[in-house]
């Protein structure tokens, strides 16, 4: 499937650098987009402590759910904040961290 | 004319010679009768020539080595260890019944003990054996404690990578960089060290599910290992979790 490519004003705001590109898989489910800035100000509300610098945030698909969280760069071992929001009404289903 | 006597000869005999090797001559005689190999009698096999001295001994060690599963590797460098321990005691004990006290017992490091496997560990025999090498179960108790798990606010992750001497087969450590936070770290590259191979990278996960975090490796983490091609070895709170690279 091709990809597309975004412009996330947003995530460009949390990297404190210029407009990022985000690759997401091309759906016909236009919330995922919606579900990306939610995800986003989600975790800088809820994990006030974790660094979205170097990172890209991601969103996929998982059944009736999206799953957002952050993509570390390659040479890093780690984790970050995960937010399951519902497809239906992106309201949260639930949030936990990796490490 | 040399060569075609030699052939000669062998196609007189009604079958090829077999040639085994030393490791082979051991192996076969620790197979018992039902065709398992007792690691036990390798251990003494290995040991009695190795306590003759001699450099050679050394590589028949990691010739029987190469010739086991990772669990027969793991049972053999147990009972090594445990006859080696034997060993040291009677002889401790016979000193000490000829000098009384004055012979005392070295008073040799307590060997760390390594928690079990997470119970969503995957089951990877091999690297599970070389973290309980005493060398590396050591490094792992030292990051463990290093990355104060039990003290929120002062969490941090740390580790190394584990290298295995092409000779000897001995492993030891080489620390990653100190820039770890309570839940990233970045080790740069694998260490390119002459006569050594980098046979795994272990790190400690100091959060607690408490604290919202899960335990096991994470996508980077697995994504890591893939990259570098070396498997990853991590401790946690909920126990060892050990993975492939893919």
């Amino acid at each position: 499937m091709a990809a597309a490519v975004l412009l996330a004003s947003a995530a460009a705001s949390c990297s404190q650098s210029a407009p990022k590109e985000i690759t997401m898989a091309t759906t016909s489910d236009d919330t995922r987009d919606e579900a990306l800035q939610a995800g986003i100000k989600l975790v800088a509300e809820k994990f006030p402590d974790f660094s979205p610098a170097r990172k890209t945030p991601t969103v996929t698909e998982d059944g009736d759910t999206w799953v957002f969280t952050y993509e570390l760069p390659a040479d890093m071992l780690g984790g970050a904040p995960v937010v399951v929001l519902s497809k239906a009404d992106l309201s949260v289903v639930k949030t936990y961290r990796t490490q | 004319m040399q060569v075609q006597g030699d052939i000669g000869i062998r196609s007189a005999t009604t079958s090829q010679p077999t040639t085994r090797s030393p490791a082979e001559a051991v192996i076969d005689q620790a197979t018992t009768a039902f065709g398992t190999i007792d690691t036990r009698m390798l251990a003494q096999a290995v040991l009695g020539p190795m306590l003759a001295g001699g450099p050679a001994n050394a590589s028949l060690l990691r010739d029987i080595g190469s010739q086991l599963s990772p669990v027969q590797q793991g049972n053999l460098q147990r009972d090594i260890t445990d006859t080696v321990e034997k060993l040291v005691e009677s002889i401790m004990k016979f000193f000490n019944g000829l000098f009384g006290s004055a012979a005392t017992t070295p008073t040799a490091p307590p060997a760390a003990t390594l928690p079990p496997a997470a119970s969503d560990s995957a089951q990877v025999p091999g690297l599970e054996s070389i973290a309980r090498d005493p060398v590396v179960a050591s490094a792992i108790e030292a990051s463990w404690n290093a990355s104060n798990p039990n003290t929120p606010g002062a969490k941090v992750e740390t580790g190394f990578w584990v290298v295995r001497d092409n000779a000897t087969g001995a492993l030891s450590v080489v620390q990653f960089p100190s820039n770890g936070t309570n839940d990233s770290l970045t080790p740069g590259a694998p260490p390119a060290i002459d006569g050594k191979t980098t046979v795994a990278f272990f790190h400690t996960h100091p959060n607690t599910s408490a604290e919202g975090y899960t335990s096991g490796p994470s996508s980077a983490d697995q994504r890591f290992a893939d990259a570098t091609g070396i498997p990853g070895i991590i401790r946690s709170h909920d126990g060892m979790y050990y993975f492939n690279n893919r």
